[in-house]
Formats: C-alpha cells, structure tokens, sequence
C-alpha cells in the first residue's frame, strides 16, 4: 500500500479516535452531569441499576458482562444475587454453578445453588451443597445460615440452631438469624431461649413477624407449663 | 588446607565472577524497586506479614487511581512511544498508520455481535496477557544482562526464555476463562484424566518458575561470567505475580507493578531519544515529564472517555467497557511487539 494512502487511513483513523473521545466525554457530561469518575467499571451500571430497583436493567448488564466475562467472580456473584432476587432460580442456580467451577474454594457458590435448591423445595439436593459451603469456609456466615435452613427444613431443629448460633456470633445484629435461631429453640421447646432471640430481633428491626413468633412462643411456654405443672391435689386421675 | 582464590590465580584459574546487581539504568534502588519489580516482593510481603498493612477496602479505594496513574498509562506509553520514537512511521507504517482504523473497525464489529463473539476478544486478551508479561520479562532481564556485560549464548538464551516463558505456560494451565479453558471444551475438561493431568502441570510448571533462574545463574556462572541480580529479580517478580497474586486474588496489583516497570523503561528509552536527538546538555526531567503526562491523558481518553462514546451509540455500559478493555490491551500487544526490536541504530544502541 502506498504512502499516501496510508496517510489517508491514518487520519480517518486519527480523526475517528478523537470524535470517540471527544463524544465520549460528552456522553458523560450529559448523563452523568460530569467527566467521567475512574472507578466505574464494566459492573457499575448494573449495580446502579439494582439500587435503583431495576432488576430487568441490572440483570442484562450483568447477563452481558458474564457472557463476555464468564470466568470472572465478581460479575457472576452480581448476576447470581441478581437472579436470585428477581425470583430467577434456575438462573441463579446456574450462575452460582458456573462461581463454583471459578472459584471452587469459595463457600459462595455451593451455598448459593444450595439456597435456590432450597427455595425450589428439593432439600435432599441442597443439603450436600450447604455441607460442602460450610466445609469450605467454617466461618463464612451466609454458609451457616443456609445450612441451617437446610437443617430446620430436614427437622434437624437441633443441628439448626447450632449453625445459627455460630452465624450470629460471627455476624451478630442480624434479626432474621435471630428470628430464625429463635424459631428452632422454639420448635425443641426451649422456649425461654427462643423467646429472648425473638426479642433481640425485635430490638434490632421491629418486624411484624419477630413480634408474632414472640407472642405464640410465650403462649407456648405458658401451655408447657400448665401441662407440666402437678395437678391439683383431690382431683382425679 | 583447601585451594582457595591464591590457589586458583597460583594455577591461572580466572576467579569466579561475583554476585552484582547489574550496569543500571537510573539508580541502583530505582531499577530494582521499579524495573526489577522489587517493588512488588515487597509490597506483596508487606501485606501478608505486616500487621500495619492497610485493608483490603483501603487498598480498594486508591485502586481507581493507581490504576489510571501505572496501568492506563502504561497502555497508553507503547502508543505514544511509537509515534515520538524516531523513524517509527517510515518503518512501521501499517502499525503507525492503519492499526488505529483497523482496531476500530475490529472493536466496532464485535461490539455489534458482542454476546458472540466478544467472549473470544476477551479470551485472546486473557491468554495473551501473560505472553506480554513473560515477553517484557524476557526482554528487560536479556537486557541488563547485555548492558552488564553478560552476553548470553544462544543455549543460555533459550534458557532464559523458557525461564520467562514458564509463566505464561502456567497461567495458559491454570487460567480460568483463558488459555486452555478456551481451547478445551467444559466436557473434555471435566474428564478425570484431563483434570488430573492439568493439576500435575500446574503443580510442575509452579516450581520450574522458581527453579529455572536459579538454574541459568548457576549455569552462566560455571561458564565463568555473572548474570545480573536484576535479571533473576525480573524473572521471579513476574514468576510471583503469576503463582503468589493470583492465588491470593490481588493479581489486579500486579498489573499495577507491571505497568510502572513498563512506564519507567519506556521513559528511559524516549529520554535518550530525546536528549540524543537534541545533543549533549539535554536534561531529563522534561521530556520525563511531558512524556508522561501524554500517557496519563491518552490512558484516560482511552480506558474512561472511550467506552463512553459506545454508550453513546446505544451499546450497553458492560460490553462497552469490557471490550474497550480487550482491545486496548490487544493493541498494546502488536504495538509492544514491534517497538522494543533492537536494531543497530535504534534500541541496541540505548541498551548498550
């Protein structure tokens, strides 16, 4: 190729360069009311999507970013938790498979397929994947919880309540792992131990829920009691 | 009584060489800390031992500008070197003059079929990536060993590269979303036999990055001359970002540490071009400071302006900055290829 025509390429080249940048920075400005900030990556419109409550918008940023990307964890985490907020199980189930390939020493991703397994009703499959997350990472608090929830759902309220207790003491002020922790001493009949998780609940967040498990816990105790009380004497066998 | 040194010269023996450094280029401290990558052992060791070590969000938060200071303007330098460098446009006149439409017409067509084909501009820039790495490692360690007056033979020279090669072979193995995760389909690598067989590369290639600089060094020593200290720190920096960061999920750091051994041999070489050009008497913090002040602008425009403008055109913001990203790192890998060739009159003559 000639000389001159190299020189025609490069400035069409050139020249098309400096309209991008130039464009660029104008789309900025306009949308965002400033040049562009250095931190924002390929995730952050997404993530602005998500806080703004726009699950349909968020969850094609990062279904995009992930099939461009499909090794990287933190877009797949995104696009999971994304999914799995949206209500999409088998989406979020087959992200949280495709974090497990990348990342396999990570609890994040067998706790979360076991969590959508779970929330699909198929227990006896989820419960091997929250053992798996809990082996991986003993003091990964979402680990815990979830196999937790396998364990009360298995009505091993026993099992339960120990992998709550031991989330709580590595994430402590969390209400629903107190309601939660609250509902398997209440399911062994440990109602005094349930009713004070209830309350802790109730004073970190004042759901609805906590206050009603505190009540029928505290009916419960009562009706234990009663039952187990002596009768009084001259009545009957 | 055992035949020490007198001993030796007594029988004419020439004395082994000793242990050094290297001719430098700056400053002792400054090119092993920057060129050599000093910087980053000890950087790396500080985090992991020392209990005054900042967190991971404090660190997160000075990432952005790190980034834009010694990874964006690092790309940038390979493009601005090439068009300051002397002759580049008479020489490299498709790279100079038509690689700039040609990877826009490349970024603009995988954009459009961005679910499809985007996923392989980005596995090429992945697998590449560790190529570059281990190319620079190569180029800068045969470098100082020139500039120090260690000629390598042509075995040792093979030596030194598969030394540098090691990992990037490790990283094809061992690379999620790249290398061999590319080439394998998911069901052939799923197959026990091919799993296993990974692992054990994986396992061997680990060790031979450690273990073939050792090996060159001793070997050039028994052949009676001294590779450069700085020559084995090149290999092992690169060998340590590619085993020790990634293991520890930091490798965004090494890229960091990358860049600024890129960004101050770059600099050296336009300096000398410069103050060459202009004669005895030319100082360096100018051309040092405009030089490096045009890769810090041209990073920006590239890495924060660029994807903007495909967002403009209705391309959405991830595939916009994901593949902005891949092609600019491609680029900088053809154009990096070409500008660091030693020839008589160019290069060779800086390095010597």
């Amino acid at each position: 190729m000639g000389t001159s025509a190299y020189r025609i390429i490069f400035v069409v080249g050139a020249s098309l360069m400096g309209v991008s940048f130039l464009g660029g920075a104008a789309h900025a400005v306009l949308t965002r009311h400033r040049l562009p900030e250095l931190g924002a990556g390929p995730l952050s419109e997404g993530t602005e999507r998500l806080e703004a409550g726009d699950l349909a918008g968020a969850t094609r940023e990062f279904r995009l970013a992930a099939a461009i990307h499909p090794a990287e964890p933190r877009v797949l985490i995104r696009l999971a938790r994304t999914l799995e907020k949206a209500g999409d199980l088998r989406g979020a189930d087959d992200a949280y498979a495709r974090l497990q390939r990348v990342r396999p020493l990570s609890a994040e991703g067998p706790a979360g397929r076991a969590r959508m397994l779970l929330r699909a009703g198929r227990v006896d499959e989820a419960a091997p994947l929250a053992a798996r997350a809990v082996q991986l990472e003993p003091n990964n608090p979402e680990a815990l919880v979830c196999l937790a929830e396998v364990r009360l759902e298995q009505n091993r309220h026993s099992d339960a309540a120990i992998a709550y207790a031991r989330a709580l003491q590595l994430q402590p002020g969390n209400a629903e792992v107190h309601n939660h922790l609250g509902i398997a001493y209440a399911l062994q009949g440990r109602y005094d131990q349930a009713i004070e998780q209830f309350k802790a609940a109730l004073a970190i967040s004042a759901g609805e829920q906590f206050r009603a498990n505190l009540l029928r816990a505290q009916q419960e105790r009562t009706r234990a009691a009663a039952a187990a009380a002596p009768p009084p004497a001259g009545t009957p066998p | 009584m055992s035949a020490g040194p007198l001993a030796a010269a007594a029988l004419g023996a020439p004395p082994l060489p000793r242990l050094r450094l290297g001719r430098t280029f700056v400053h002792p401290g400054f090119d092993a800390l920057v060129i050599g990558g000093g910087l980053s052992l000890l950087a790396v060791a500080w985090l992991k031992y020392s209990g005054a070590a900042p967190t991971q969000a404090e660190l997160l938060a000075w990432l952005p500008m790190a980034l834009l200071f010694s990874n964006s303007a690092h790309f940038a330098a390979s493009t601005v070197r090439l068009y300051t460098k002397p002759g580049a446009f008479a020489e490299f006149p498709f790279l100079t003059m038509g690689l700039p439409l040609a990877t826009l017409a490349v970024l603009g067509l995988v954009m459009v079929f961005a679910e499809n084909v985007g996923p392989h501009l980005q596995a090429l820039y992945l697998t590449w990536s560790p190529y570059h790495y281990a190319a620079q490692a190569y180029g800068l360690a045969l470098m100082y060993a020139m500039r120090s007056g260690c000629p390598l033979e042509p075995p040792e020279k093979r030596l030194l590269r598969l030394s540098c090669l090691t990992p990037f072979v490790f990283a094809f193995f061992n690379g999620r979303g790249a290398g061999l995760d590319w080439f394998l389909p998911q069901g052939v690598q799923d197959l026990p036999w091919v799993y296993l067989s990974r692992g054990v590369v994986v396992q061997v290639l680990q060790v031979a990055i450690f273990l073939l600089p050792i090996v060159l060094l001793v070997l050039v020593r028994r052949r009676g001359r001294s590779l450069p200290l700085i020559s084995l720190l090149i290999m092992v920096s690169n060998g340590i970002w590619w085993t020790t960061l990634v293991y520890i999920d930091a490798f965004i750091w090494a890229t960091v540490f990358h860049g600024l051994q890129y960004l101050a041999i770059v600099t050296i070489f336009h300096v000398k071009d410069r103050q060459r050009a202009a004669g005895a008497g030319r100082g360096w913090l100018r051309p040092t400071a405009t030089f490096y002040a045009a890769c810090v602008a041209l990073g920006y425009c590239l890495f924060q302006l660029w994807p903007h403008s495909f967002a403009l055109l209705g391309f959405g913001w991830s595939e916009s900055v994901l593949l902005v990203v891949a092609a600019i790192n491609i680029h900088h890998f053809i154009v990096d290829a070409y500008i660091w060739r030693l020839r008589k009159e160019g290069n060779y003559s800086l390095v010597t």
